[in-house]
């Protein structure tokens, strides 16, 4: 009876841990829509604008207290630097064409825990700034990967994306069937007793337990049985999620801890598979054919063209 | 006792040409294709087909993409940033470009490479080549120019209305990796045969894919059966054509020297009749020519034809050099048998 006892406390906790894990708020870096037009003719400078966004992916609102928050953009030369947050915006201006990874970091004291909330994405910038991106451009370089970063060193903890593991042929994006790989930094070391936490717009929600490496792979589910052929472009939002308690005591701005509890966010979005309309099978099919009929009319061609030996008749006259 | 001493001159221009080429594409091929694995990085403006979908493995990126992509731009786009990349890129290429000539035809392309390997094989088989039909030799050559023309239009035309037509779909936004074969072969080197698909997503998609497949299948069979078979189509090579008279890597032919045996005609994978019956022009790089220097090696007359960088002669034809690799293919003949 005891047994019994302690067992269902066991699952009511569970239980309720699962619930929380998915009630709680998620806070994570999206970057502003464009405003359309321009003023009195002139182009718009190239800023981005950041938002900092709380709650769900279905209900959230913007956060507008950037207290104690710093933003660190990593270029794709891996060189970092700060942005400055203050007026309630993050807006940065990208001096390169290609990808750039920002990072934010917010730290508060509530009931006696430092709580460090994290978030990372990456956005493509288009169009740099030609006096200073001039020897990059001449360059060209195209090691500019999505995945495989290295963990920022200015972060304690952090949650990587690897490289995905694909059947399609794009090797830009993610999309559904994709195997998505994450990995949990804490201090430069991989930790592999960290479980994910992903949500998506469609309202998936899963947590996923580390392999023996520490290796977090899901693979990304299709949300919707909805015709995606004339859709090829749609994409859905999806948010994953670590959090690392660490048993530490200190004081921040004036306030004592005796914990420190680390979330990073990770806001990623993915289309339908490209597997959906398209085959591989008639790709190859095709190839082959065509190469047998090739050579197929190739080999009766020369058959009809073999010339016979002239007979030669001598006028024996 | 000075013939027996070494000279540098003499040694490479009794060189086996065959074999140092044949090394030579190996490790370009090796760096092209695998490079990015040990983190190479040659650019994305290379005058060769280093294909933009071989994913990690590329050690550097084909022009060609990069062109169409830079096209795809509104006009007005052209005026700021979208226009000094192109500039900077074309400009990069042409300085690419000119340093190997068209050498980077017969000696670094992958997807060249890959038709002189496919050669060597029917070679060994013992079956017979194809030669393309004289009475259509203009077509042939046309189709490359072609090809340039649509894969510099296609690009402005999704992104702008050119002569009030309509847009076209993005579907056509790189209209020749579409269908070169290299999008497909090249990734296959590295494990990946993701690229041999066929997309029903529209009907753009649909053609182009559909076209791909087909071009690969010729380019297989046609690279078999025909030396140099899809050069004679290649908008890369048309392309460099156009950069070709300041490039530093050259092809001089001494008319007065020429004897008209049609050694270096029969050497020639094009098929360049103006190798042999041109006797007046100095500089005989032409559209097709791939710089593959056969017919340097192939010509028995001392100083006729020579490899000259930036005036300095390389590798030229030599009355000894001929009887050399004479000998050499004698030996290996023998041996064969």
């Amino acid at each position: 009876m005891r047994m019994f006892t302690f067992k269902l406390k066991i699952a009511v906790i569970s239980m309720c841990m699962c619930v929380s894990l998915f009630a709680q708020d998620s806070l994570w870096l999206d970057e502003s829509k464009k405003k359309s037009c321009c003023s009195g003719g002139e182009k718009a400078p190239n800023i981005k604008e950041f938002v900092i966004k709380k709650g769900t992916l279905q209900e959230n609102k913007k956060e507008h207290d950037f207290k104690n928050a710093v933003v660190y953009v990593r270029d794709m030369d891996h060189a970092v630097s700060e942005l400055n947050v203050t007026g309630g915006k993050i807006a940065f201006t990208p001096i390169h064409k290609g990808g750039y990874r920002l990072y934010f970091e917010q730290k508060s004291v509530q009931e006696g825990v430092l709580h460090v909330n994290l978030s990372s994405m990456r956005i493509h910038n288009k169009e740099g700034n030609i006096s200073q991106t001039l020897l990059k451009e001449v360059r060209g370089k195209t090691n500019d990967s999505h995945y495989d970063q290295k963990p920022l060193a200015q972060l304690p903890f952090e949650l990587v994306m690897e490289r995905p593991i694909r059947k399609h042929h794009i090797n830009c994006c993610l999309y559904s069937g994709d195997i998505a790989p994450f990995t949990v930094y804490y201090k430069g070391k991989v930790q592999k007793d960290v479980s994910l936490r992903v949500s998506m717009e469609s309202g998936w929600n899963a947590t996923i337990q580390p392999d023996d490496e520490g290796v977090l792979s899901f693979e990304i589910p299709r949300s919707t049985y909805a015709t995606t052929e004339k859709e090829k472009k749609r994409s859905e939002k999806m948010i994953v999620e670590a959090s690392y308690d660490v048993n530490e005591s200190g004081v921040y701005k004036g306030e004592a801890y005796h914990g420190v509890r680390y979330v990073m966010s990770l806001p990623l979005s993915f289309g339908a598979s490209p597997l959906e309309y398209e085959s591989q099978v008639l790709g190859f099919a095709t190839a082959i054919g065509v190469m047998l009929v090739f050579s197929l009319g190739l080999y009766y061609n020369r058959r009809r063209k073999r010339k016979t030996p002239k007979e030669i008749y001598f006028d024996e006259e | 006792m000075t013939k027996n001493k070494f000279s540098l001159r003499r040694a490479v221009n009794n060189m086996n040409l065959v074999r140092f080429r044949f090394w030579f594409q190996i490790v370009a091929f090796v760096l092209v294709v695998y490079g990015g694995y040990i983190g190479l990085d040659l650019g994305d403006k290379l005058p060769t087909f280093a294909c933009v979908f071989n994913g990690e493995g590329t050690g550097g990126k084909c022009y060609v993409g990069e062109l169409q992509h830079d096209l795809k731009h509104p006009l007005e786009g052209f005026v700021g940033f979208a226009g000094y990349a192109f500039l900077i890129s074309l400009g990069m290429f042409a300085v690419w470009f000119w340093a190997l000539n068209k050498g980077w035809c017969g000696f670094v392309c992958p997807l060249g490479t890959m038709q002189d390997w496919l050669t060597m094989v029917r070679e060994k088989t013992k079956i017979r080549y194809s030669e393309y039909s004289w009475a259509n030799r203009g077509k042939i050559k046309s189709i490359k120019y072609i090809l340039l023309i649509l894969l510099l239009l296609l690009p402005v035309m999704i992104a702008n209305s050119v002569f009030g037509l309509p847009k076209l779909p993005n579907g056509l936004s790189m209209p020749f990796c579409d269908i070169c074969p290299g999008r497909m072969m090249i990734p296959a080197f590295t494990g990946h045969f993701n690229q041999f698909y066929i997309d029903f997503s529209s009907k753009t998609d649909l053609v182009m894919t559909t076209l791909g497949m087909i071009i690969v299948g010729l380019f297989l069979v046609g690279s078999f059966v025909k030396k140099r078979f899809f050069c004679y189509f290649c908008p890369m090579a048309a392309l460099q054509y156009i950069f070709s008279k300041p490039a530093l890597l050259k092809l001089y032919k001494d008319g007065s020297k020429c004897t008209k045996c049609g050694d270096c005609y029969r050497a020639c994978d094009m098929d360049i009749l103006e190798i042999a019956d041109d006797v007046t022009s100095k500089n005989l790089v032409t559209e097709d020519c791939t710089l593959c220097l056969k017919c340097v090696a192939a010509c028995p007359e001392n100083g006729c034809l020579e490899a000259n960088f930036m005036g300095a002669t390389i590798f030229e034809s030599t009355k000894e050099g001929f009887l050399v690799r004479m000998a050499m293919d004698q030996i290996k003949e023998n041996h064969a048998h």
